[in-house]
């Protein structure tokens, strides 16, 4: 086939007529122009020293439950990088000044199919980065979780995405609480051979307390296919 | 395919840009996600991005290329996210540009035969995928395409290249 025939098949194959439609055009410049006045009009203000007692509760008990579901096991990891210095890869100052601030470590490991995942550290707030995704909550607040996954045989890592990574809240049907419907937003980037991420997802602290599990495989493995975690009743356990 | 208005427009808000860009960006949309819902949400996305980064003083010489390169980025980034609905529910078909001109067999045939070039571009790795769909599908130069992805110009060249021939590979296997 010459070029130029398979040229005007793929033209003719992939052009199309369609355009926006008005819904969806009013719907763009109705969200813009609430974006530009909420711009306008944010002043930054503390949160209540109450709340704030509150959120730092919840979010120990996040840590507690994260740290139980990847196995108890935490070490104090020097070669990998902190949730700071992995957001400043990504060129997110303002999420790694968080991280440095108040940025929760956690540096909890396991190790799995060859594989060796830490945790790093996870941090909350609002607008850390420039992502589009707001909070579902009116908080509109966003959790930060600082991941690193390097080869256990020590070959480096590739910047594809190679794992699915998704929180699960025990209790709550996975097909309803998982890496989709909490918005999450991924940026990964390889340095020095491990693979860092930076997941972002709407802030489930509050829901820590019911236990939060954070599944990660590779994607080869399909973990998201409904017969990877067996379920009973409305628990739910990762592998 | 060259929009009328000049594309280099430093200090236009984006909020100004969606008249000027709406119906490109969203046809680029349609073409990577093969789905209208998804193609909404990432139209949508874009523009609301590209608003957050002009809201945070970040201006960038060329807005057109920019609004491709945000919804390359969000495409990649959030594609597990259009994928769920792929799965869930079948894409839809892109409503075809091609006039039926000939015998109804003829044009059978030819849509048959479109709908089979897209499968298999929808099938190609995104380094080879996106670059066909901003050229054959946008009409992008291959200086633009450079631009955009932020690949040398003979990287997107030897894609094209590359991507050609495995379509033709697999129109040649085609039953």
């Amino acid at each position: 086939m010459s070029l130029d025939k398979t040229d005007a098949l793929l033209r003719e194959a992939l052009s199309t007529n369609e355009a926006p439609s008005e819904a969806l055009l009013g719907r763009v410049r109705t969200q813009l122009s609430r974006q530009t006045d909420d711009a306008a009009q944010t002043v930054p203000r503390p949160a209540a020293p109450r709340m704030r007692a509150q959120r730092r509760l919840r979010i120990a008990a996040l840590v507690a439950v994260l740290l139980l579901a990847l196995g108890m096991t935490a070490y104090a990891v020097t070669s990998i990088l902190s949730g700071s210095e992995i957001s400043k890869i990504f060129g997110e100052t303002t999420l790694s000044n968080a991280f440095s601030k108040t940025g929760i470590p956690v540096f909890a490991q396991k190790e799995a199919g060859g594989y060796r995942y830490t945790l790093t550290e996870l941090v909350t707030g609002t607008d850390l980065t420039a992502d589009i995704y707001k909070g579902d909550y009116p908080s509109n607040s966003r959790m930060y979780v600082a991941l690193a996954i390097e080869r256990i045989d020590g070959a480096p890592m590739t910047q594809d995405l190679t794992h699915d990574i998704s929180p699960l809240l025990q209790g709550y049907e996975p097909w309803n609480w998982n890496v989709y419907t909490l918005n999450t937003w991924m940026q990964i980037s390889v340095h020095d051979g491990v693979q860092y991420t930076i997941l972002s997802c709407d802030d489930f602290s509050a829901l820590a307390d019911t236990g939060v599990k954070l599944i990660i495989g590779p994607k080869q493995k399909k973990v998201f296919l409904p017969n990877a975690f067996p379920l009973t009743g409305r628990q739910a356990t990762s592998h | 395919m060259q929009p009328a208005q000049s594309a280099t427009q430093t200090d236009a808000n984006p909020a100004d840009l969606l008249a000027l860009y709406a119906d490109e960006i969203y046809r680029f949309c349609r073409s990577l996600t093969y789905c209208t819902a998804d193609a909404e949400d990432l139209f949508q996305d874009t523009f609301l991005s590209a608003l957050a980064q002009h809201q945070k003083g970040k201006r960038h010489p060329d807005l057109r290329k920019h609004l491709y390169a945000t919804a390359v980025f969000l495409w990649k980034s959030a594609k597990r996210k259009y994928a769920r609905r792929e799965r869930v529910a079948p894409s839809q078909p892109l409503t075809e540009g091609i006039a039926a001109h000939g015998s109804f067999e003829a044009d059978v045939e030819k849509r048959e035969t479109a709908q089979f070039v897209r499968e298999l571009v929808a099938a190609l790795p995104d380094k080879y995928r996106i670059p066909v769909t901003l050229f054959y599908a946008n009409g992008l130069s291959l200086a633009d395409i450079s631009d955009t992805l932020q690949i040398p110009a003979g990287t997107v060249k030897s894609r094209l290249f590359k991507a050609r021939g495995l379509l033709e590979k697999g129109l040649a296997n085609r039953v």
